[in-house]
């Protein structure tokens, strides 16, 4: 089959097996995820190249492989719509000290992922010091704190 | 004087979209899930719903209905001779098959005695009343691959793979 053929075919495999599966960064993945993620670069050369390991082949497959995503991101800058369907949105997972259980359990993540980006992040200690917990776009979890005394201005 | 709240959040919530693209996952999830399933089961090919055994007269063709391009794959075919043990047996098939794989190896590595005509015809020694030989192949294109499998004296049986890429 033709490397060109290939290569989108592989992009467009690979796009949605990772959309379907959710976002993560590579800040948040575990050892084992990394492994995997080389197991699988490993399985999808197998397919882009077969038994043709010549520079050409090699060339077409990466071109068109970065082509593609240049492409994605050039129709993401332009359309909204197109940008949610790339990468989606920003989601609030605790809303002044309150876990939203259900938003939470949907990003894949637990309690204790998002106490750990506080503590990272902040420094913060508790859930009850945390305002929002959002799990951006690109799969990472930003934290703003509660300023000391929020509440009511005089 | 009057209190004023804090800033809200200044975020763009899209939860009718985030509903539909959960919706979307939950059933690409079941779509990858059952993408295994079929996997593990055979249907691509190496499983119990692909391996076929074709009885016809006098003849048995075993493989794979479902393969892979690239992939090795393999066709038995064993005749049911009443030829002596050591007389020859021949079986044809067509040449237009063989020009659609490309051939690893044979089994015994002589089967294969060249072409007739539009036929590929291979030849083995008969052994306790039966005849056997393997071809090793790979496919080099995708779809239907059919070939009609003709023993010398016997009834035809017909083999038919689909291949994946």
């Amino acid at each position: 089959m033709n490397p060109v053929f290939r290569a989108v075919v592989v992009f467009a495999v690979l796009w949605t097996v990772f959309r379907i599966g959710g976002r993560r960064t590579l800040a948040e993945i575990t050892t084992f995820d990394f492994i995997l993620l080389l197991v699988i670069g490993d399985a999808a050369q197998n397919a882009l190249v077969g038994d043709d390991f010549s520079i050409t082949t090699s060339a077409m497959v990466i071109v068109t492989m970065i082509l593609l995503e240049l492409g994605l991101d050039r129709v993401a800058m332009r359309s909204k719509t197109f940008r949610r369907l790339l990468d989606s949105g920003p989601v609030i997972v605790v809303d002044n000290g309150k876990v939203l259980e259900r938003a939470l359990r949907q990003e894949g993540l637990n309690v204790d992922e998002v106490l750990a980006a506080a503590r990272e992040r902040q420094g913060l200690e508790r859930l009850d010091q945390i305002k929002y917990a959002i799990v951006e776009q690109h799969g990472g979890i930003s934290i703003i704190p509660k300023e000391k005394g929020s509440g009511i201005d005089p | 004087m009057f209190g004023v709240p804090k800033d809200e959040l200044e975020i763009e919530r899209a939860d009718a979209f985030l509903q539909r693209e959960r919706t979307a996952q939950r059933i690409g999830t079941l779509f990858l899930l059952l993408f295994v399933i079929a996997g593990a089961a055979g249907l691509f090919g190496d499983g119990p719903l692909s391996h076929v055994s074709n009885a016809s007269q006098g003849m048995l063709l075993e493989y794979e209905r479902f393969g892979r391009a690239t992939d090795v794959t393999t066709l038995a075919v064993t005749v049911e001779t009443a030829a002596s043990d050591g007389n020859a047996v021949r079986v044809r098939m067509p040449r237009t098959f063989l020009s659609k794989v490309w051939v690893v190896e044979t089994r015994p590595q002589d089967a294969f005695r060249g072409f007739e005509g539009d036929a590929a015809v291979f030849q083995v020694d008969a052994a306790d009343g039966r005849a056997r030989f393997e071809l090793l192949y790979k496919p080099n294109r995708f779809g239907v691959l059919r070939a009609v499998v003709q023993p010398e004296n016997g009834t035809a049986s017909e083999l038919r793979q689909l291949i994946f890429f």
